[in-house]
C-alpha cells in the first residue's frame, strides 16, 4: 500500500505533488499493490522515531505482537472485549483474529511505559488512537491520534481537549458506566469530565468514536500488560447496576 | 564393479571432506537456482501486472510518466493532462477494438504520525467511464460477504458515490455504506476542498494498482479538480495487436504535438530494463558462488589425489593407463558436482517459498502472487552448469594423477 | 607355460640419478634373467639396488643403460602406457605397504587388475585365487579386518588373478612378523611348485630369501653373488 503510506514533509507542495503525480502513475499503472492481511492490525508509522519523540531517555524499546486468536484463553477475551467495551465490535474490522502490538519502553533495563494503538471505525475513515501508559498504574500519561480521517480532526487534535485524558485509567471508564446511571452529576466521574469539543448540534460521532477507542485501547491493555487488574472496577460496577435495576422493579412489583 | 562404483567409494572414504565439498556444491547451486527463480518469476509478475491492467496502449499526455523511471530521480514536468477532445477524435481510429477514458487525479489524505509535522499522504481518484472500463477489465467484481454486500457501481451522473480498490478499503477499514473523506485541491482554486463520499461498493482484490484506486464517475472528477475538458489517459485495445499495427496507429497520432502513445509492451521492456542491474549483480553473485564451489570442489579433490599417491601408484604399476587414472579422479569429481547439483537444486525447491517471503519482506516489489518460479527449463539449466563446472574442475586434479610417474608416487607414498 | 622358458632378460642394465652434481648408480651394469617357474630373489643391503633393479625388470622404470626384453619383445622406447600394457599382460605386484583401497573388500581389491584389463570379474575365479592364499572366507571383509599377513596374501591374490607368467614381490614381508613372513614364502614355494607361477621377490632377510631357487645378492648395483638353491 506504497501509495498511501507515503508519508513525508511537504516542502514546496507544488513540485511535490508533480513528483508524487508521475511516480503515483507510473506505480498505479504499472507496479501492482501488494497484499494488505485480512486482520489489519495498528502499529506505529516509525517506530523508533515515534517512541524516541514520546519518551526522550528511552534507550530502547520492545515490540510484541498480541493476537488473540494465538492465545489460549482468546475466545473468553474476545468475548470479554465486547462486553466491556459495552458495544459491537465491527465484525469486519474488529475481528477475533485482529492483531495488536504494544510496545513496551525501557530506559537501561527500567520499564518506563507501554504504548498500544488500536483501530476504530470513524465517520469519515478509520481513527488510529493510541495512548502511552504508566507501567505501574496503567494510568495514561499521553493519548494521540495517528490517524483521524474526520471534518472535526482539528477540533479533536487540540491539545486542550488531548490532555484531558491524562491520568484516566480503565477504572474510570467502569466507574462512568455506574455513574451514568446512577449519578449523573457526580463529579467523581472523570469520563463524563471530558469536554466535547464539538459545538453541540454538529455531528460528533468521531467525538464518541474516539472515546470508545480510548476505553478499547486501556482493556486490551488490561488483558495484555496489567493481568486484568481493573476486573474488580467491572465487575463492582456491574454488580452495583444489577442491584439498583433489582431495586427499580421491586417498588413496580409491589404497586402490582 | 565399475569407475562410477569405484569413485563412490572413494568419496566414502572422507565422508567429512565429501558432505562439505558436495555442500559447497549444493549451495552455489541453491543459489544459483533460487536467484534465476527470482528472475524469471519477477519478469512474469511485471508481465503479468501489465496484463491485467487490460489496456494495450496508452495516450498520455507528452513526457509524463513514460520516463518516469528518470522523471523521480530528476523531477516532474507537471501535472499533464489530455484535451479531452483528443478522445474523440482518437476513439473513431479503425484499428481500436475498445477505448476507455480515464482522469487521475490526487487526493489528499490524513496522513499517518503522531507528530505535528507528519505530513500528508495522497490517494489516487480514478474518474472512468464505468461501462467501457469493465469491457477493458471485465475481471473486475464487487466483494461480497459482510460489510460489503450490495456493492454496485456508482451512477453515471452521481456527485458524491465512489467505488473503492480492496485496499484503499480496507486501509481506510470503510465498508459499503461508509463515508469517505477526501481533500481536493481543484485547479486554480485558493483552497483545497474537503468532501465526503459515500461508498457504494468495494471491489474484490485483482492484485493490480486497481486495489489501491479510489473511482469516481468520470464527470465528477473532472468537475472537482477543475478540469473539466481534460483527461489523463486514453487506455486502448487494438483489433490487431501487433508491432506493424502499432507502429501504424503511433504514425497517426504522433503528429499531435501533446500526446505520446505507450505500449505496455514498451513499458515492460522499460522495467525489465530497470530491473537490469539487479539481474547483472544476481549474475555476480551467482558467478562468485559458484567459483567458491569450484575452488572447493578442486581443492578437495587434490587433496584426496595427494593422500592416495601410493595407491595411484600401485595401480599403475598393476596395469592402470594414465586414461583410467584420469578418468578415475574426474568421475570422482563429477560425482560430488552431481550430487551437490541434485540436492542444491532440492534445497532451492523446497526453499523457494521461503526465499519468496524472505525478498517481499525485505524489498517491496510492488507486485502481488509469486515472485520465485523455478521451472524445468531452471532445473535443467542448472544441472548441465553444474556438470560442466564438475568437467572443468576435474581436469587439473586428474591430469595431475594421471601425470604421476608410478615409481615416484609408489616412493611417495611410502 | 612350460617351465625354463624365458620371461625376461635384462643386458648391461645400468640406471643412475642425478642429486644434485653427484651420479648415483643405482644399478651399474646387471645381466639377469628370470625363467618360468623359479622363484629369484634379490637380497642385499639397503642401497644395493634391488630394488631399483626390480623396478627395471618390472617395466616400472626405464634403463639408462642396458637393454630389456619382455618375453623376447625389447621394451626400449616404449611409452608410459606402453609400459603398463607390457605388466598388465605379464606381471603381477606385491609390494611391501600391501596397498589395498581400503574402501573395497578383499574381493574387490583382487579384482582390480580386471577393471584396467576391461575384463568383467569371475567371482569363481576370484575365489578360486583367494583359495590359493588361503583367503576364502574373507573375500567380503574389508582390508582394516584384516592382519597384516591377512592383507599381504590379499595382495598376492590381486597379483595373480591376471594369471601373471611372473609375480614380482617387492621386500614382501617388510610389514609382516616372522610367523607370517614365513607364511608368505612358503606360499610363494607353493604357488611356483604348484602353479608353475615365477616369482622375483626382493628382501633383506637372508635365511627367507635362501628359500628361493636363486638367489642373487647385490652391492652398490652390482652383482656380486648369485647362488642356486
Amino acid at each position: 500500500m506504497s501509495l498511501f503510506r507515503y508519508n513525508t514533509t511537504v516542502t514546496g507542495k507544488e513540485y511535490f505533488m508533480q513528483k508524487a503525480f508521475c511516480f503515483a502513475l507510473l506505480l498505479n499503472l504499472i507496479w501492482q499493490v501488494s497484499g494488505a492481511h485480512a486482520a489489519v492490525g495498528c502499529t506505529l508509522s516509525n517506530p523508533s522515531q515515534d517512541l524516541k519523540y514520546l519518551f526522550p531517555e528511552m534507550s530502547t524499546y520492545r515490540e510484541d505482537v498480541k493476537a488473540l486468536d494465538q492465545m489460549a484463553d482468546g475466545r473468553e477475551l474476545f468475548q470479554k472485549l465486547k462486553e466491556r467495551l459495552g458495544s459491537d465490535l465491527d465484525p469486519v474490522y474488529e475481528t477475533y483474529e485482529t492483531p495488536y502490538t504494544v510496545y513496551t519502553i525501557f530506559k537501561g533495563d527500567n520499564v518506563i511505559g507501554y504504548v498500544h494503538g488500536v483501530n476504530v471505525p470513524g465517520e469519515g475513515g478509520v481513527i488510529q488512537i493510541f495512548a502511552s501508559v504508566n507501567p505501574q498504574t496503567g494510568a495514561m500519561s499521553r493519548f494521540f491520534f495517528q490517524r483521524l480521517e474526520s471534518t472535526v480532526a482539528k477540533l479533536l487534535k487540540k491539545k486542550e481537549f488531548l490532555s484531558q485524558f491524562n491520568g484516566l485509567t480503565l477504572a474510570d471508564f467502569y466507574k462512568h458506566d455506574y455513574f451514568s446511571k446512577v449519578e449523573p452529576a457526580s463529579t467523581e466521574d472523570k469520563v463524563a469530565g471530558i469536554k466535547n469539543p464539538i459545538p453541540s448540534g454538529q455531528n460528533d460521532s468521531d467525538y464518541r468514536s474516539t472515546l470508545r477507542g480510548v476505553r478499547k485501547n486501556l482493556i486490551l491493555l488490561d488483558m495484555f500488560v496489567y493481568k486484568q487488574k481493573d476486573e474488580p472496577f467491572y465487575k463492582r460496577a456491574q454488580e452495583v447496576l444489577a442491584e439498583k435495576k433489582k431495586e427499580a422493579v421491586k417498588p413496580l412489583e409491589k404497586k402490582q | 564393479m565399475r569407475f562410477v562404483s569405484m569413485a563412490f567409494k572413494n568419496l566414502r572414504r572422507r565422508p567429512v571432506r565429501s558432505i562439505l565439498t558436495i555442500t559447497g556444491v549444493a549451495l552455489a547451486v541453491a543459489v544459483a537456482v533460487s536467484l534465476a527463480g527470482f528472475n524469471l518469476g519477477y519478469r512474469n509478475a511485471i508481465e503479468r501486472s501489465i496484463d491485467r491492467l487490460g489496456f494495450q496502449l496508452m495516450i498520455m499526455s507528452k513526457g509524463c510518466p513514460y520516463e518516469a523511471a528518470t522523471m523521480m530521480l530528476k523531477g516532474g514536468t507537471g501535472l499533464l493532462y489530455l484535451p479531452s477532445e483528443i478522445y474523440e477524435k482518437v476513439r473513431n481510429d479503425p484499428d481500436i477494438g475498445s477505448i476507455t477514458p480515464v482522469f487521475i487525479g490526487i487526493a489528499e489524505k490524513e496522513g499517518s504520525g503522531i507528530r505535528d509535522d507528519s505530513g500528508s499522504a495522497f490517494a489516487i481518484i480514478a474518474g472512468i467511464d464505468v461501462q467501457s472500463y469493465m469491457e477493458m477489465k471485465p475481471w473486475l467484481e464487487f466483494e461480497t460477504g459482510t460489510g460489503f454486500e450490495n456493492g454496485r457501481w456508482f451512477k453515471v451522473d452521481s456527485e458524491d458515490e465512489v467505488v473503492m480498490g480492496y485496499e484503499a478499503a480496507t486501509y481506510e477499514q470503510r465498508k459499503v455504506g461508509d463515508k469517505f473523506l477526501a481533500t481536493i485541491s481543484p485547479q486554480g482554486a485558493a483552497r483545497s476542498i474537503q468532501k465526503t463520499f459515500r461508498i457504494a461498493g468495494i471491489l474484490k482484490r485483482t492484485g493490480t494498482q486497481d486495489d489501491g484506486t479510489v473511482f469516481l464517475p468520470l464527470k465528477n472528477a473532472q468537475k472537482l479538480f477543475n478540469r473539466p475538458n481534460e483527461l489523463t489517459i486514453l487506455g486502448i485495445k487494438m483489433k490487431q495487436f501487433s508491432g506493424a499495427k502499432l507502429q501504424e496507429f503511433e504514425s497517426r497520432w504522433l503528429s499531435l504535438p501533446s500526446v505520446q502513445v505507450v505500449s505496455l509492451q514498451q513499458v515492460k521492456s522499460t522495467l525489465v530494463m530497470l530491473i537490469g542491474t539487479a539481474q547483472t549483480m544476481i549474475a555476480a553473485v551467482t558467478i562468485i558462488a559458484v567459483l567458491v564451489a569450484l575452488i572447493g570442489v578442486i581443492n578437495a579433490i587434490l587433496m584426496s589425489v595427494y593422500e592416495r599417491t601410493g595407491e595411484i601408484g600401485v595401480m599403475k604399476a598393476i596395469g592402470a593407463f594414465r586414461g583410467d587414472i584420469f578418468q578415475l579422479i574426474w568421475i570422482e569429481t563429477l560425482v560430488i558436482c552431481i550430487i551437490g547439483a541434485v540436492t542444491g537444486t532440492l534445497v532451492a525447491i523446497s526453499g523457494s517459498r521461503l526465499v519468496e517471503a524472505a525478498i517481499k519482506k525485505l524489498i517491496n516489489l510492488g507486485v502481488q502472487g509469486s515472485i520465485v518460479l523455478i521451472n524445468w527449463q531452471i532445473i535443467t539449466g542448472v544441472m548441465a552448469g553444474a556438470v560442466i563446472v564438475g568437467f572443468f574442475a576435474g581436469l587439473y586434479p586428474a591430469w595431475r594423477a594421471a601425470s604421476m610417474h608410478p615409481i615416484d608416487a609408489i616412493r611417495e607414498g611410502e | 607355460m612350460e617351465k625354463g622358458k624365458t620371461i625376461i632378460e635384462g643386458f648391461g642394465l645400468k640406471r643412475y640419478y642425478q642429486r644434485g652434481s653427484e651420479t648415483v648408480k643405482a644399478v651399474d651394469g646387471i645381466d639377469i634373467v628370470i625363467r618360468s617357474g623359479e622363484m629369484v630373489s634379490v637380497l642385499g643391503p639397503s642401497g644395493s639396488g634391488k630394488t631399483t633393479l626390480v623396478h627395471l625388470l618390472s617395466c616400472l622404470d626405464a634403463p639408462t643403460g642396458g637393454s630389456l626384453l619382455v618375453e623376447g619383445v625389447s621394451v626400449e622406447g616404449l611409452s608410459e602406457d606402453e609400459l603398463a600394457g607390457v605388466r598388465r599382460k605379464t606381471m603381477g605386484f606385491v609390494f611391501q605397504k600391501f596397498y589395498l583401497l581400503p574402501t573395497l573388500t578383499v574381493a574387490e581389491n583382487v579384482e582390480l587388475p580386471l577393471l584396467f584389463l576391461r575384463k568383467q570379474p569371475d567371482r569363481a575365479a576370484t575365489m578360486e585365487v583367494l583359495g590359493q592364499v588361503g583367503l576364502e572366507d574373507r573375500a567380503e571383509h574389508l582390508p582394516n579386518e584384516l592382519s597384516g599377513g591377512q592383507m599381504q596374501r590379499a595382495a598376492i591374490a590381486r597379483g595373480l588373478i591376471i594369471n601373471p607368467r611372473l609375480l614380482i614381490a617387492d621386500e614382501p614381508t617388510g610389514n609382516l612378523d616372522s610367523e607370517n613372513s614365513k607364511s608368505i614364502f612358503d606360499l610363494f614355494g607353493h604357488l611356483v611348485r604348484d602353479k608353475g607361477i615365477s616369482i622375483l621377490v626382493t628382501t633383506h632377510n637372508l635365511s627367507l630369501g635362501r628359500l628361493a631357487n636363486r638367489v642373487i645378492t647385490l652391492q652398490d648395483g652390482k652383482v656380486v653373488k648369485e647362488d642356486r638353491f
